[in-house]
């Protein structure tokens, strides 16, 4: 188990530094820079700037010195948005903000899409299911500004029922995690349907039933768990990518959380905090795939986590 | 064991009664008559085999006294009465109280009928809790205690492995535990020894005889096995297309068979004391289909002694005395002789 995650972790820094790489020499192609837009400065000031900032070396030392400070736990300033404030400072004040949003997406995504999948795989074929396949349909086709913007009309503008902007009350916090979570908890709930159909017409179940295990025990204890992989599989980078928040939701709720402010910095030019909001993303993605990982075992005995984690 | 001074009180009282019970399964092509109208009875402390091919409907016909059918199939006629209670009548919830209590059931595949993700223990716990009120710890014993009775070494260690952790034989012996923790009246064994190499069967057949022996328990065994019936039944019932072609006691069915199918599956078995130059004779044909079963007798089209009568009109129950039946219309004129035989000592 130890050698398993050592083995994984190793791994998953192999990951982080060719995402470090890539995304720095990706990042240096784009045309543009953090200090040109349609009042750029004289060159001489840019030319300052530059120097300022170490942007005037050749973009692999840039790259050289990034991971060098990187790895002694500076990812730099930002360079426009935030003028001179560290990066890490400002991931941790705006990551909460995203994941407190993101939490509550996430546990509701999956406390509802769960049980429409076993719901839905139970009653296969009668007009529950049916409905309960319309909906989940309708949810991973509609893009989530459809539902974002659709729910703000509606319970935000024409009923008044609920704020529109920010985070001041707990009210506030309905639409936007309604939203974030409705792709992930249809999706969620089709992945555990056809997998539990899947596990509902296998031999235990009956035995259970044999055994007078009630309904809703063989549902939600003999079935879903061996229905479980899927769903956990998916877990992973979705509890990564909510928890960083969501573009659309933040730009339309008007939520300063990291989600919007990573695009923000792309579009910005502003390379530290590209920087800093990918690798933290990554290492948050690789992170939550090594914790599925090991869940895996938790879940199905019979994995065997030193095979590479294979059935 | 609670049940066994019970068992051996109501020796010869009726246990279970199976009247005139029909299965179909209603699929896109049509009705299929699964079970078509059979009856029959078993006694506290029984065991009976029920012999047949695959698609004679055996198993069917056990999942309906469970309860177990899964749409399309469904009873369509007919009572199932257990212990003077209407099974067929219960609801869902009565039926959950039913089964793994009063009647158990056991499998044919044992590799496939354990939760792979619960321990044995977990299992086997779960299955006495949902009957009985009790602390897990004394549940927990009690799973220790029948794990040994099957013949399980070192239970307390077994309690907390997997079961793909244990062998087939092994498995089919913690489902045989499973199914008897209730101490339940009757045991519905279907095909338990089929996935099991032989060696393995035998060591099931023996244990399970051993069980009955000591529970007093009424087992219905449902096989294709006539060795298997030989060795442990008191009864046989020999099912064809849907229906019970033939019903007695072990001697009857091996000894004296009346219908040609019977006959038909005793020729084709593998006997010991044959002669080096007997060969083994199959039936031939094929089995019915039963989206179309032929009109009369469902064996006709197969029989050799097959008349005219037999393609048109189903041939009814012969009783044969000493509770031995069987459908077919060659008994006919032999019932009239026999109950003429009958009559003329009285005279």
């Amino acid at each position: 188990m130890m050698k398993f995650i050592a083995k994984r972790v190793a791994q998953a820094l192999i990951v982080i530094f060719l995402i470090t790489c890539i995304t720095f020499l990706l990042m240096n192609l784009v045309p543009g820079g953090p200090f040109l837009s349609e009042k750029s400065p004289s060159p001489q000031v840019l030319a300052a700037l530059e120097a300022k900032y170490g942007l005037d070396k050749p973009v692999p030392v840039q790259l050289k010195n990034y991971i060098v400070h990187a790895l002694q736990g500076d990812f730099g300033v930002s360079m426009k948005m935030q003028k001179n404030r560290p990066v890490g400072t400002i991931i941790m004040e705006m990551f909460p903000v995203s994941a407190k949003v993101g939490i509550i997406a996430l546990v509701g995504a999956v406390l509802i899409g769960v049980p429409i999948g076993c719901i839905a795989a139970y009653y296969r074929g009668t007009w529950i299911d049916s409905a309960l396949r319309v909906l989940t349909t309708i949810g991973v086709s509609i893009p989530g500004f459809v539902v974002a913007t659709v729910l703000l009309i509606l319970l935000g503008s024409t009923w008044k029922l609920l704020p529109t902007v920010g985070l001041t009350s707990w009210k506030s916090y309905i639409m936007p995690c309604f939203s974030l979570a409705f792709y992930p908890m249809c999706y969620i709930g089709r992945l555990a349907r056809s997998s539990m159909l899947d596990v509902i017409n296998q031999e235990y179940i009956r035995t259970a039933k044999a055994k007078g295990v009630p309904t809703f025990k063989i549902v939600f204890k003999h079935a879903l768990r061996n229905a479980f992989i899927p769903v956990l599989t998916y877990l992973g980078p979705l509890t990564a990518g909510i928890l960083t928040g969501g573009f659309v939701v933040e730009t339309v709720f008007n939520i300063p959380g990291l989600g919007r402010y990573f695009v923000q910095s792309i579009l910005n030019r502003d390379y530290p905090i590209i920087m800093g909001t990918t690798i933290f993303l990554a290492s948050f993605i690789v992170t939550m795939t090594l914790v599925v990982d090991i869940l895996y075992k938790a879940v199905d005995p019979r994995i065997d986590l030193a095979k590479g984690g294979s059935r | 064991m609670n049940n066994m001074v019970n068992n051996m009180d109501k020796k010869n009282q009726k246990l279970l009664e199976v009247k005139d019970l029909r299965v179909s399964f209603f699929t896109p092509v049509g009705e299929v008559k699964a079970v078509g109208g059979i009856s029959y009875d078993l006694n506290y402390g029984e065991v009976m085999g029920i012999v047949g091919e695959s698609g004679s409907g055996k198993s069917v016909e056990a999942y309906a006294i469970m309860g177990l059918l899964q749409s399309p199939g469904k009873v369509v006629g007919g009572s199932i009465t257990f212990d003077g209670e209407d099974v067929l009548a219960k609801s869902e919830k009565e039926m959950q109280a039913f089964r793994g209590n009063q009647v158990s059931m056991i499998f044919q595949n044992p590799m496939t009928c354990l939760n792979p993700v619960y321990t044995i223990g977990d299992q086997l716990i779960e299955a006495i809790r949902c009957h009985k009120k009790i602390s897990k710890a004394e549940a927990r014993e009690k799973s220790i205690e029948m794990l040994k009775l099957v013949g399980i070494n070192n239970p307390e260690r077994r309690m907390n492995q997997y079961p793909h952790e244990f062998s087939g034989g092994m498995r089919q012996r913690v489902m045989i535990a499973m199914g008897l923790i209730c101490d339940p009246k009757m045991l519905i064994a279907d095909e338990p020894t089929t996935a099991l190499d032989v060696t393995i069967q035998a060591q099931i057949i023996e244990l399970m005889k051993d069980i009955q022996q000591k529970t007093q328990m009424a087992i219905i065994f449902i096989t294709h096995n006539l060795g298997v019936v030989a060795e442990i039944c008191d009864r046989v019932t020999v099912m064809y297309a849907g229906k019970i072609v033939e019903q007695g006691n072990v001697e009857d069915i091996f000894y004296r068979p009346h219908h040609p199918y019977t006959m038909g599956l005793l020729r084709s078995m593998p006997r010991l004391d044959a002669e080096e130059y007997e060969r083994l004779i199959p039936i031939e044909g094929t089995p019915v289909d039963m989206l179309n079963p032929p009109a009369g007798c469902p064996f006709g089209p197969r029989c050799e002694h097959c008349m005219k009568i037999c393609l048109r009109r189903e041939p009814p129950q012969i009783d044969l005395g000493n509770g031995h039946t069987a459908a077919c219309w060659l008994l006919v004129d032999e019932a009239k002789r026999l109950a003429k035989k009958e009559e003329t000592p009285n005279e």
